[in-house]
């Protein structure tokens, strides 16, 4: 078939293995981000300054050197010291340390933006810690930080993007490769860049999905599911 | 729960009331904020099945009072009692497992309702027993049901928060603080956030909460529907407890000047 004057029946597998590198990066990177933001946010809201002081010192380090330092340091910078990362590992890490403040901060925001009266109400009811966190305060938390969380999975892939510069394998290294071969580089962008609107547009618009559902009102877990189905027989007596 | 017999031997001092058993009691009680001394010493006895209503001007001291009773608030000094048990003793607290207990005991209605915007009305008052009490779902949410139907909210037990008025949330809350079966009900403020016009019915419910004999704590600004439902009257002036008694006491012929100003004005 062909697109823009090339014959991308030619190069379907290298599209394909570019994609699914962009995938395996986005994913990894997204899960370690996730974990690595629950402890950034954690540490942000404790009453020992230390944790504060260290978490938020790594937050503000992060929002001001650029994503593709880290990744040139990790791959690039520290075979100089003995460490020598595959392209894979450098890449997750940089991803994983610099989303990892971002989601922290989006997590911290969720976290803050559930009221103290919630968390009053919730003692005042003989709930203890741990059931107020579960079962009141992160459930809202989780609510207000999806909208953040979501938007960070998207830029996300898009970042997967700078790995070009180390070779990664992804689709941006992939698009390099046709355009080196075919020499139409303007042609196999614009097809790349299509690429990555397929990918992005479809996960922001479910993360849109998730949250117009949750709006509405819809349970999380099963123990809620149970609770509403037990609410809306008519066992109640109707006064 | 389990009523405990206090061996201090307790020195009543001041009116006491019947042989009413006491649900809640606090001694000697002060509570500071940096410089700023809030509480000064107070003393306060809650009988079963009796209103005590809290008054005084803002910033006066009585919700700070009042939320040192289920220890939302930490007091400086003093004694705080719960069903005879002494939960409370001059910085020492009782362990975390028996304190998330007491507060069962002594549930709170807030002045901002202070629901769980993501449940329903109806899970909104079954969570604390099903996760708290460990009561089955079945039994927990047909007890809700029945308890928003006796609070007057029925149609609207599957409404978020979010979807109702500021009267039928505090309803709401009051269903949910009245589902833990406490021994007391604390109610701090619970109608300064509302329109007037949507006050008339939770006073209501209230009113028919005493009238049922719940044990009950309120702080409020409304003199008339204290002076309707209270069996004691408490007025607080400058951190301390100016003037207490019966209604007739304290909101018809009150002894102190600084009470008469409040009460008139």
């Amino acid at each position: 078939m062909t697109i823009f004057g090339i014959e991308w029946s030619l190069y379907l597998g290298a599209v394909a293995s570019g994609i699914l590198r962009t995938v395996e990066f986005t994913a990894v990177s997204y899960i370690g981000a996730i974990g690595l933001g629950a402890v950034v946010a954690i540490g942000r809201t404790q009453r020992v300054a230390v944790l504060r002081r260290v978490a938020g010192a790594y937050v503000e380090i992060i929002k001001n050197v650029p994503l593709l330092t880290w990744i040139f340091v990790l791959y690039f910078g520290l075979p100089s010291v003995g460490i020598r990362l595959p392209g894979f590992v450098a890449g997750c890490l940089a991803l994983i340390f610099f989303y990892g403040s971002y989601i922290g901060e989006v997590f911290r925001g969720g976290l803050q933006g559930v009221g103290p009266g919630q968390h009053e109400a919730a003692q005042s009811m003989g709930l203890t810690g741990w059931q107020a966190y579960r079962y009141i305060i992160l459930p809202q938390a989780l609510r207000l930080a999806l909208a953040g969380t979501g938007t960070m999975l998207v830029d996300l892939i898009k970042a997967t993007s700078l790995l070009v510069t180390i070779a990664g394998g992804e689709l941006m290294t992939q698009g390099q490769e046709i355009t080196s071969d075919t020499f139409k580089a303007l042609q196999v962008y614009l097809v790349i860049g299509l690429l990555y609107f397929l990918l992005c547009y479809p996960t922001s618009q479910s993360v849109l999905w998730l949250e117009r559902r949750l709006a509405q009102g819809r349970p999380l877990s099963l123990k809620r599911r149970r609770w509403l189905a037990l609410a809306h027989s008519d066992r109640a007596v109707e006064s | 729960m389990d009523v405990s017999v206090s061996v201090l031997a307790p020195n009543f001092t001041g009116i006491e009331t019947t042989a009413d058993p006491i649900v809640a009691e606090v001694r000697n009680l002060s509570k500071q904020f940096g410089m700023h001394q809030v509480i000064r010493d107070v003393s306060l006895k809650v009988a079963r099945g009796k209103v005590v209503t809290i008054i005084g001007r803002s910033g006066v001291g009585k919700s700070t009072l009042l939320r040192c009773f289920n220890l939302l608030e930490i007091p400086s000094s003093g004694q705080i009692f719960l069903e005879g048990e002494c939960i409370f003793h001059d910085g020492l607290q009782i362990s975390r497992k028996r304190l998330v207990v007491a507060r069962r005991q002594l549930s709170m209605v807030f002045q901002q309702f202070n629901l769980f915007q993501h449940l329903t009305a109806i899970e909104n008052v079954a969570l604390a027993p099903i996760i708290a009490l460990g009561q089955s779902a079945e039994i927990a949410i047909d007890e809700a049901a029945r308890l928003l139907a006796h609070v007057g909210i029925t149609s609207r037990k599957l409404a978020f928060p979010s979807q109702l008025s500021g009267g039928e949330q505090q309803r709401v809350a009051i269903a949910r603080a009245l589902a833990v079966k406490p021994a007391a009900i604390l109610f701090d403020e619970p109608t300064s956030s509302l329109d007037p016009e949507l006050r008339g019915e939770v006073l209501a419910t209230m009113r028919q909460l005493a009238s049922e004999g719940m044990t009950m704590v309120i702080v409020t600004h409304e003199l008339k529907f204290a002076a309707d439902v209270s069996d004691r009257v408490v007025f607080m002036e400058g951190g301390r407890i100016l003037e207490e008694g019966s209604v007739d006491q304290v909101l018809i012929s009150p002894v102190h000047e600084r009470t008469r100003q409040f009460i008139g004005s």
